[in-house]
């Protein structure tokens, strides 16, 4: 331990006791750069005195909460402090008649929907389901801006926030929004934390809004070796009056999924009438339950780099196409464009180039030692810059991790 | 009075038949639906392109002279009200669907198009546009995308920021952005998401990506009469507790009621309270959940449920529904129309309050809210020509926002903050929140000339008292509603 390191660690430790700061190790290093440092801060005002301590001294910080989605962004330029969130957690209030939650930012999301189950007379829950979704924490999910299949129908975490509190690097207290679905009073700051790889605050309470648990689901599987085939399916899915909640297509396993939530007679119809107009079989539940879950963890099962990918919807068959034979899987949501695939290291420009030729980008998550992403223009990444400069002049905040070196 | 040069180049901009400086053609322009606050700009300009409004930006932010971007002018909260001394960019003539794209269900439009007009314009190949604030036959996207309007089947569709995918954004500096876009998951920060909503203060849409949505198979169309309000509002709770989403649920009280049936006649049960209810989906999903309603309804003490048979009787529920805020007029000389949000479950404790204020007042006030969502439109009714009336009614309408904070709410669900209620602000946010937003304000627009004043308090600004509500001329036209 060096002198400074050890100044350091008695400061933290005046601020969130001596439980609660450690010296790092090389399993807490972030995007390969290893902090010297590791604060648990109890609550939202010593988040903010850590927050302050830390940027009166030069140190950068950055935030962790279940740890699963670390790489996500580029590595930080500096890493001083890892920030966990870990004793941050908790529901602060769940209103059931008013399907709405406020949760503290390290409560992770499985124990959320528990908790969220258990509230006797009511089904319901946040209809989020990203990758690693055990152990990922509300406030990682909300910097990640990370969905997963049921995207398709709810959307991101930008769509179900309905406000947030935060620190601010000098210790400023913020809030945006309220607990209440409809609100425009004040600037939605909450959006801008969404996907914000914790270079602009860190996030310490979040508002959702939620839904209730559906009576009924049924699934249509399709299944198809031609990539063309495949996409044709979703796409017809999309033009039919149903309201799915997932349509997923998976390659190599040669599959699109189709799943309707509603009730009995809702899910049944819906379902019915896809097999009717665009084929596929209806799934008996057992078998549903047992391919959503093999599916769900596509495609992050093996080592590999993984990429986040965005086209035109009309340009996914182009895109699956190109790459069904590069990439080693493919997870997309047709309907939206998005996905995620899994590819060997070496092949991270040829994803790149495959996406840029049909007018797409692709966001490294995890592995390949290139930039997480893009900026897309020039004058949208001067206004990015700005915002990190009222909001985080210091950049004290996860330095570097953003688009633009931000 | 605005310098000769600036004049010039806004011209040279914008082209002469699209300048307006005459001092009576301006005050056109000079308020929004808050009629009750007026200022006259030094000039007006009317764009047609993206390039014109960013030369007329450039220019402006050059001379150091504040300018609001305007729609329809439909806003209720003062958002569009000019600066004095300032420009006015309207942007009417920028009434161009410019890509329909179905595929990628998708359009693309210049902001001056009207919220129906991209509906009309999708709904023979099937699809729609899901926000529809009232004003939606004139009320403009740009607007929209300022305001993050809703409308009464927000409940279910979401609000406008859930619909924009992308904007072509004119800086308050005058350059060109693209924010969003066809393409989701931009890189970066969420600029879009917080520009939706931002009143206008942070720069210029000057062409909309919003997502279209299929057509329902099926409506489905329930009115229920109910003697209290205590007992509509148990239904709702128990409608929503049974896990069913509706298009839209919303409530009226006698007082409405009455006002809507002098105007409309769409014979609404004389009772306590009406819902309306709407469910949309496959047939059978949309029928096997209105039967839920309608038991639900009855278990709550409904006198009396009655399910549009035709697309007819479903279009006059609707009619007397919209027509509750032009309807007051058969029953109060003056009103001033209130926009508050409480969480579902305080409805019963903040309808009393408003009960004991309306008694403590003498002023009488009528309830029509979007119930599901919780966004009230209490309806203060007074003469004006009885001195005092009008600030007395604003009092009130003051004390109903600040039961609706005490319940955990809003200070507006979709009207906004505008000029009107930036002095709220403080009462919802703390001095940090308001100081952060105020940070991201500044991010945008470092000089503080685009839309000044609105959004976010100031002392100029708190320091002054609203005037009274009178009707815009649209609204005496009959071309718009307040709701």
């Amino acid at each position: 331990m060096t002198v400074s390191t050890a100044q350091e660690l008695h400061l933290f430790s005046e601020l969130v006791g001596s439980a609660h700061v450690r010296t790092a190790e090389t399993d807490d290093a972030v995007g390969g750069v290893v902090p010297s440092l590791v604060v648990t801060p109890g609550d939202e005002g010593e988040v903010a005195s850590v927050l302050s301590a830390a940027t009166a001294r030069g140190l950068s910080v950055v935030a962790r909460g279940g740890g699963t989605k670390i790489d996500w962004g580029s590595p930080p330029e500096q890493c001083d402090v890892v920030l966990s969130t870990a004793r941050i957690e908790g529901i602060v209030e769940h209103e059931p008649a008013d399907l709405v939650c406020v949760v503290r930012a390290g409560s992770t999301l499985s124990v959320v929907q528990e908790q969220l189950a258990a509230a006797p007379g009511f089904q319901q829950r946040l209809m989020l389901d990203p990758p690693h979704s055990t152990a990922a924490t509300i406030g990682g999910v909300m910097a990640t801006a990370a969905s997963g299949p049921l995207r398709t129908r709810f959307g991101t975490p930008r769509d179900l926030v309905i406000g947030a509190s935060f620190v601010l690097s000098d210790g400023t207290r913020g809030r945006s929004g309220g607990k209440v679905v409809k609100n425009v009073a004040g600037f939605d700051v909450a959006k801008l934390l969404v996907g914000s790889l914790g270079t602009l605050a860190v996030i310490t309470e979040v508002a959702f809004r939620l839904h209730p648990v559906p009576a009924a689901s049924r699934t249509v599987l399709f299944e198809s070796r031609s990539p063309g085939d495949l996409c044709e399916f979703a796409m017809r899915v999309g033009r039919l009056q149903v309201t799915p909640s997932v349509v997923d297509l998976h390659w190599p396993r040669g599959m699109v999924v189709a799943r309707f939530d509603s009730s009995e007679e809702g899910a049944a119809v819906q379902a019915e009438r896809v097999v009717d107009a665009c084929g596929g079989r209806i799934l008996a539940a057992d078998e549903a339950a047992a391919l959503t879950g093999a599916l769900s963890r596509e495609p992050w099962t093996e080592s590999g780099s993984v990429g986040a990918i965005a086209v035109l919807p009309s340009r996914i068959g182009q895109f699956l196409s190109s790459m069904s034979a590069t990439c080693d899987a493919i997870a997309l949501r047709p309907l939206l464009g998005t996905g995620e695939v899994r590819f060997p290291p070496e092949a991270v420009e040829m994803v790149r180039s495959a996406l840029r030729a049909t007018g797409g980008r692709l966001m490294i998550r995890r592995g390949a030692a290139a930039p997480a992403g893009e900026p897309d223009d020039a004058v949208a990444l001067e206004l990015m810059r700005s915002v990190k400069q009222q909001l985080d002049p210091a950049r004290t905040l996860s330095p570097g991790r953003q688009v633009g070196g931000i | 009075m605005l310098d000769r040069a600036l004049i010039d180049r806004l011209r040279d901009a914008v082209g002469s038949e699209g300048i307006i400086t005459s001092p009576a053609a301006v005050q056109t322009y000079a308020c929004d639906g808050l009629t009750g606050r007026r200022v006259s700009p030094a000039a007006v300009v009317l764009p047609r392109t993206t390039e014109q409004v960013a030369q007329a930006v450039r220019a402006c932010a050059e001379a150091n002279v504040p300018f609001v971007a305007r729609g329809a002018g439909t806003g209720l909260s003062g958002g569009a009200l000019p600066v004095a001394d300032g420009v006015v960019i309207g942007l009417s003539r920028m009434r161009t669907i410019l890509a329909i794209d179905l595929e990628n269900q998708q359009v693309t439009v210049q902001p001056g198009v009207t919220n129906l007009e991209v509906s009309k314009a999708v709904r023979p190949l099937g699809y729609f546009y899901a926000p529809d604030p009232s004003s939606q036959q004139v009320c403009t996207i740009g607007g929209n995308v300022a305001e993050n309007s809703g409308g009464a089947h927000c409940l279910k569709y979401g609000f406008t920021t859930h619909h924009v995918l992308g904007a072509t954004f004119v800086t308050a500096r005058g350059e060109v952005a693209h924010l969003g876009g066809a393409v989701r998951d931009t890189a970066g920060y969420d600029l879009l998401g917080v520009v939706v909503g931002s009143e206008g203060t942070l720069g210029i849409v000057t062409e909309v990506v919003l997502r279209i949505v299929r057509v329902p198979e099926s409506t489905e169309t329930l009115l229920a009469a109910f003697s209290t309000m205590g007992d509509a509002g148990e239904a709702v709770s128990r409608i929503i507790a049974a896990g069913i989403t509706p298009a839209a649920i919303e409530m009226m009280d006698r007082l409405a009621i009455q006002a809507c049936e002098e105007i409309v006649h769409a014979g609404y049960p004389d009772c306590g309270a009406a819902l309306i209810v709407e469910l949309d989906g496959p047939g059978v999903e949309a029928e096997a959940f209105l039967r839920e309603v309608i038991a639900i309804c009855s278990a709550s003490g409904a006198t009396e449920t009655r399910v549009a048979a035709t697309e007819a009787e479903r279009a006059l529920i609707w009619k007397a529904r919209k027509a509750a805020f032009a309807s007051m007029g058969r029953i109060s000389p003056n009103y001033y129309v209130q926009d508050g949000v409480i969480p579902r479950t305080r409805l019963r404790d903040v309808l009393e309050s408003i009960s004991a204020l309306s008694a403590t007042y003498g002023l009488r006030v009528a309830n029509v809210f979007h119930a599901g969502d919780g966004n009230l439109h209490p309806l203060v009714l007074y003469d004006g020509s009885e001195p005092g009336a009008g600030e007395r009614a604003l009092e009130l309408a003051g004390l109903i926002l600040e039961s609706c904070i005490s319940a955990g709410g809003s200070i507006t669900g979709e009207h906004g903050v505008g000029s009107d209620k930036a002095c709220y602000m403080p009462k919802m946010f703390s001095p940090g929140s308001i100081a952060v937003m105020g940070r991201v304000r500044d991010a945008f627009d470092p000089g503080d000339l685009c839309n000044p004043g609105k959004a976010l308090p100031t002392p100029r600004l708190c320091g002054e008292v609203p005037g009274m509500y009178r009707p815009h001329a649209i609204e005496v036209a009959g071309l718009a509603e307040r709701l």
